[in-house]
């Protein structure tokens, strides 16, 4: 594994309009390596998605410096967001392909393998469907084809997992795990869920607030698939939670 | 019956009862302008004549206010630029159009022209601040959505920036007509044009009787043109960005 992105000292503050300013992060360090499951665990408010954006380039105004590895451009990069962000005028079909449409790499062959990717998501009864008609977890299955159909070589996602019931994340989560190990990726992704993060991740950014900052950074060892009930994940799920209580 | 046109999953038509009040909305302001021609013995030709040439200067300004409308909107909603734009706009709105009348009536004459510059005014800024307004409510996400995949020039406009802002701009479009339909009567009054409604409004203005039906005759239309077409694409525009 090789460094794609490398983090120095990155600063972010927010003025409001009254020109009160907030320091959403400060002084974070790190670097991601290729292909792995990377995740900033941390309370609400602790500057995890203000870094993800960061990363990604949707918030491009930060103090500090950025490196991607010379092959990694921002055409790479695809993202899942908490609340979907399908637009609703286009169809799960219109919504998929949307990056595509984007980036004019559209042809017959990659329209071929994209239909693979919806059928394989299950949404090949839901392409024509308008994202108002399905259900929070189909939603966000269109949210995670989209961000595949492009063949991204970096994914983030923002708490992809929060705004589903327990039982459809579960599933999403396995899913998830399952398209990564066929593709090989690297995935970034933000959550404040202890277990998901153990169950996913290969390392584990934990991080407080106020400002945000990456208090230690946990290699996760636990073999694959990741056992939920054993004592070695209770274990880790325990230490994680006190980290995240003392330093916050 | 329904005919449904799956891909969309909009019920088109509630077949019969859709065709009866068409053809109810535009047969019936057509048959009371008949009896309304023979009971006042005005010619039919002087009557459609005169409809005609107001809603054809209407159609006009419509398309002009349209397009002039959701441009400036589309360009200056965001940005540095709406900061410079935007209270210039506001400006402009409040300007008393009917004090430059005279300036445009020497400049164009007692013309077409002249009714349309003052219809476009009466109709362009309600179109432009509903579009902005639309265009402002974009949900954040979604911006980020389609700034993360690189969707830009006329592919954002077909995929995000218009169907975002159609539903301020049926809403705008609805208010404007709202205001042009005052506009052109008093505008083409006061310049003294020989045809169309205001023309005809003038010339019988000694007789109530003929005043009350020609007002109420334009009521019809303006109920029958929102009926079938604007109200059925609002509700169809507020289904479309519904999540």
């Amino acid at each position: 594994m090789s460094t794609i992105i490398t983090q120095k000292n990155i600063s972010k503050v927010f003025k409001d309009f009254r020109g009160h300013t907030f320091q959403a992060l400060h002084d974070i360090n790190l670097t991601i390596e290729e292909g792995e499951f990377f995740i900033f665990l941390g309370p609400s408010g602790c500057g995890k998605s203000t870094l993800l954006r960061i990363i990604s380039g949707l918030e491009p105004k930060f103090k500090g410096s950025q490196i991607f590895r010379d092959d990694i451009h921002k055409e790479d990069f695809s993202f899942v967001f908490q609340q979907f962000a399908l637009l609703p005028w286009l169809t799960v079909e219109e919504n998929i392909f949307l990056g595509l449409q984007a980036r004019n790499t559209l042809t017959t062959d990659k329209k071929k393998e994209v239909l693979e990717l919806i059928k394989s998501l299950g949404l090949e009864k839901f392409i024509n469907e308008y994202p108002k008609e399905l259900s929070g977890g189909m939603k966000q299955r269109v949210g995670i084809a989209r961000a595949l159909a492009i063949n991204p070589k970096v994914i983030f996602l923002d708490e992809p997992f929060s705004a589903l019931d327990s039982f459809t994340a579960k599933i999403l989560r396995e899913e998830l795990l399952s398209i990564w190990h066929e593709r090989k990726m690297t995935i970034i992704m933000v959550t404040h869920n202890i277990e998901e993060a153990i169950q996913l991740g290969d390392r584990i950014g934990v991080m407080s607030s106020r400002p945000g900052t990456i208090n230690t950074i946990k290699i996760n060892t636990l073999p694959r698939p990741r056992e939920l009930r054993s004592k070695e994940f209770f274990e880790m799920e325990d230490n994680l939670t006190k980290l995240i209580i003392i330093k916050d | 019956m329904y005919i449904s046109n799956k891909k969309h999953h909009h019920i088109v038509y509630k077949m019969h009862w859709h065709m009866i009040m068409t053809v109810f909305l535009v047969v019936t302001p057509v048959v009371f302008f008949l009896l309304f021609a023979k009971m006042t013995n005005i010619t039919i030709y002087t009557l459609f004549t005169d409809i005609g040439i107001s809603l054809i200067r209407m159609i006009i300004a419509f398309i002009i206010s349209i397009i002039l409308g959701w441009g400036l909107a589309v360009l200056f909603y965001h940005g540095k630029s709406s900061i410079i734009a935007l209270p210039i706009f506001d400006v402009l709105q409040s300007i008393p159009t009917f004090a430059a009348l005279p300036l445009a009536v020497m400049y164009w004459g007692k013309s077409s022209t002249t009714v349309i510059f003052f219809l476009v005014l009466a109709m362009i800024w309600p179109i432009l601040f509903s579009v902005i307004s639309s265009l402002k409510l974009i949900k954040n996400e979604y911006q980020e959505a389609i700034k993360i995949y690189g969707l830009k020039g006329w592919k954002l406009i077909r995929y995000f920036t218009f169907p975002a802002s159609v539903p301020g701009l049926i809403t705008g479009a609805i208010v404007g007509l709202g205001e042009a339909w005052e506009a052109i009567i008093a505008t083409e009054i006061i310049i003294g044009m020989n045809t169309g409604l205001g023309p005809f409004f003038k010339s019988f203005a000694n007789n109530p009787k003929i005043t009350t039906f020609g007002i109420f005759g334009l009521l019809m239309i303006i109920f029958s043109i929102n009926k079938i077409f604007l109200l059925p694409l609002l509700d169809r525009s507020h289904s479309l960005v519904e999540e």
